[in-house]
């Protein structure tokens, strides 16, 4: 799995590529909880590359969610493929995440 | 194939589950159901399974049958009951979602017949069985509030 941060004016983009699984999760969880803390709680995660998630790759969105949350910001998704936008949806994340067809329309969700 | 329950070796599964469904005529939405799948079932015993410390072995098979994929995953492990799992939370607010039980939720949700035996002498056997190239009605989105 690769992570790269963007940093955009108003909104960090997290671009992630690759497995969001048990062995990699715990890393995807640091990155994005270190933006939080570091006070960038507007965050759009890029998922076009992500080809594939497991139960790990849930906990880390639903901590960071809480944390951007509880802190006044947000996190949100772009570009979710289909195979991933089926767990999301089978888990119940779909109900409490804002998922958007793209990295541009995600963030410009940010200002609205 | 045969690892050693170590987190470290979940990539190494994962490609054997992907390159053995592929080989067997799984299409991409029936490999990530078995990767998804396969995956929980290990880390459950990885991380629940043996004693921290001692790694124990995971054994695997996949085999393709006419319409079908099985895949049996065996450990010698401390027993466990998949109906005891916990009930995953998918209607909670934010604020309060607890991410717990949503493994062996999303196997039963991937798979469509599971089947668990504890194995003689100690250990357990778990039975994954996907059928290929169903297409599934899409009451299961609604059906938990989504």
């Amino acid at each position: 799995m690769e992570i790269e941060i963007v940093d955009a004016a108003m909104v960090t983009i997290v671009r992630i590529r690759g497995s969001v699984d048990g062995l990699t999760s715990d890393r995807l969880t640091g990155a994005l909880g270190e933006q939080v803390r570091t006070g960038r709680t507007r965050i759009v995660a890029d998922f076009a590359g992500v080809e594939y998630i497991s139960s790990a790759g849930l906990r880390t969105l639903l901590a960071t969610l809480k944390e951007a949350r509880q802190k006044g910001g947000d996190f949100r998704l772009a570009a979710v493929s289909p195979d991933v936008h089926r767990v999301l949806d089978l888990s119940g994340f779909t109900s409490i995440l804002k998922l958007f067809a793209d990295v541009e329309s995600a963030v410009g969700s940010f200002g609205e | 194939m045969t690892i050693a329950a170590r987190i470290e070796n979940l990539p190494a599964v994962l490609d054997f589950v992907e390159r053995s469904s592929r080989e067997a005529g799984a299409g991409e939405a029936d490999v990530f159901a078995l990767k998804l799948s396969v995956e929980e079932a290990c880390v459950n015993v990885i991380l629940h399974g043996y004693p921290a410390g001692e790694p124990g072995p995971i054994e695997l098979s996949l085999c393709g049958e006419a319409d079908a994929v099985r895949v049996t995953v065996a450990d010698r492990a401390l027993s466990f009951a998949p109906d005891d799992a916990p009930e995953p939370d998918l209607d909670s607010g934010w604020e309060d979602r607890r991410p717990g039980g949503l493994g062996w939720f999303l196997i039963r949700k991937m798979m469509d017949a599971v089947e668990y035996e504890p194995l003689p002498g100690g250990g357990n056997r778990l039975t994954l069985i996907k059928r290929l190239g169903v297409v599934e009605e899409p009451h299961e989105e609604s059906e938990h509030g989504n």
